[in-house]
């Protein structure tokens, strides 16, 4: 068994071991915490990314959607499609669409802008859809693409 | 100064306890700290994944949204323009169209420009392709699950025939509509596989109607004015073939009480959307019903 290791003064070295098993601690320590640190970001940003951008795109959809079924967006009138926007869509979340309308040659007849286009830098899920319209027959071949954010 | 070595002996057991005790305890620590970071690592692995599995998610509604758009604008195109329509009317699926179907050309100027138009310009790395070739020429249907195809000799034309896969389903109602006056003339063979429901009604108050089992294996037939309309059923097909201009025709599949299947009918025609990154696309016919 090794003896312990002392100066001439009888005091050992043990105070320097205790600095250094000190440091080790607090160095451990310390990157444990980043590491946790990092890892639990990274999870946030998971979250806030990719979960709220499910549902914003399931939302848009399904509200475009139901726009569709329900023959209001066949109607091409800005303000009713924004009106009918509106009520589904949860107060929080804002939404603008632009819809560009073909002829049956497939030529631009018109463009059609609903809602404020969100701020540069905003963080926005965006979507598309076509739909037909017309009375009795196919007039027009229409494409709706729209951004949906939360305000 | 031997005292003094003996207490330094002392000092020194003690210190070697200490220092074996603090190479204990960092080897704990150490253990504990990789563990830690094993746990974070795989915090960050799992959070990755997560995130590719809900871009993909993403992809897949972007996908899905705009199929289910197209398919509905198809869906919309035939109703609007095709001249044949398809309902459900207690257990029987009905289809109803004017033989000869002088719409088909609307429905195929239609159809061909929403092809060109979803083709060209579906945006934001989405792909889209149709092919409508079958329902231009044929106007062809397929009942799901039943295995049941509903077809035309040619889209436009005169003759509508009802091909199922097996006898899984229980009659035929065929009602026409003649512009003039009627008379029949039948030659069914009795069996009890088909239920045959004929009913013919002309100009004058003019009728005639039929009301009989029939066997699948045989070849029955009636004949409308003498060979204007005959209406077969052979090999448990049935065939409406007219050579007037103008006789509506409304055919009804008895499909029993549905056995908790109730008929989906889709076109023949395929849709495929693609997205190029993820790689994700939706590919499959255009359901009408």
């Amino acid at each position: 068994m090794r003896g312990a290791d002392y100066d001439q003064n009888g005091e050992t070295i043990m105070k320097n071991g205790g600095m250094i098993f000190t440091m080790d601690a607090i160095m451990a320590i310390v990157v444990v915490f980043l590491a946790i640190i990092a890892a639990q970001t990274q999870m946030r940003v998971a979250e806030l990314n990719y979960w709220d951008s499910m549902y914003s795109q399931k939302l848009a959809n399904d509200v475009i959607a139901a726009l569709d079924e329900q023959g209001v967006l066949a109607t091409l009138d800005a303000a009713a499609i924004e009106s009918n926007i509106t009520n589904v869509l949860p107060d929080n979340y804002e939404m603008w669409a632009e819809i560009e309308s073909y002829t049956t040659d497939l030529v631009v007849n018109r463009t059609i802008a609903i809602g404020q286009e969100p701020d540069a830098g905003k963080p926005v899920v965006s979507g598309q859809r076509m739909f037909v319209s017309g009375s009795d027959y196919i007039d027009y071949y229409n494409i709706i693409r729209f951004k949906v954010w939360l305000d | 100064m031997a005292r003094l070595r003996v207490m330094a002996d002392i000092i020194g057991n003690v210190a070697e306890k200490d220092s074996r005790k603090g190479v204990l305890l960092t080897l704990g620590l150490a253990f504990y700290c990789a563990a830690m970071l094993t746990l974070a690592t795989l915090f960050i692995e799992h959070t990755i994944e997560a995130r590719e599995a809900g871009n993909d998610a993403l992809a897949m509604q972007r996908v899905n949204g705009l199929f289910e758009s197209i398919e509905k604008s198809a869906r919309d195109t035939f109703q609007k323009t095709s001249g044949i329509t398809l309902y459900l009317n207690g257990s029987s699926l009905v289809i109803a169209e004017t033989l000869a179907n002088k719409k088909s050309s609307d429905y195929e100027n239609a159809i061909s420009s929403l092809e060109a138009f979803a083709e060209s310009y579906a945006g934001g790395g989405i792909s889209t392709s149709m092919d409508t070739t079958e329902s231009r020429s044929v106007m062809s249907f397929e009942v799901e699950p039943y295995n049941i195809n509903i077809t035309h000799m040619s889209y436009g034309g005169n003759e509508i025939i009802i091909t199922p896969s097996a006898i899984n389903f229980t009659s035929y109602g065929v009602r026409l509509k003649v512009p003039a006056t009627v008379s029949c003339s039948d030659n069914l063979i009795a069996g009890s596989d088909i239920g045959l429901s004929l009913e013919v009604s002309g100009d004058f108050n003019s009728s005639c109607s039929v009301s009989q089992s029939v066997s699948a294996a045989g070849a029955s037939w009636v004949i409308v004015n003498g060979g204007n309309i005959t209406i077969n059923i052979s090999n448990s097909a049935l065939r409406v073939e007219s050579s007037l201009d103008s006789v509506d025709v409304e055919l009804a599949i008895g499909l029993g009480n549905f056995a908790g299947k109730e008929p989906e009918v889709y076109l023949q025609d395929t849709l495929s959307v693609a997205l190029t990154s993820p790689a994700v696309s939706k590919t499959a016919r255009v359901r009408l019903l």
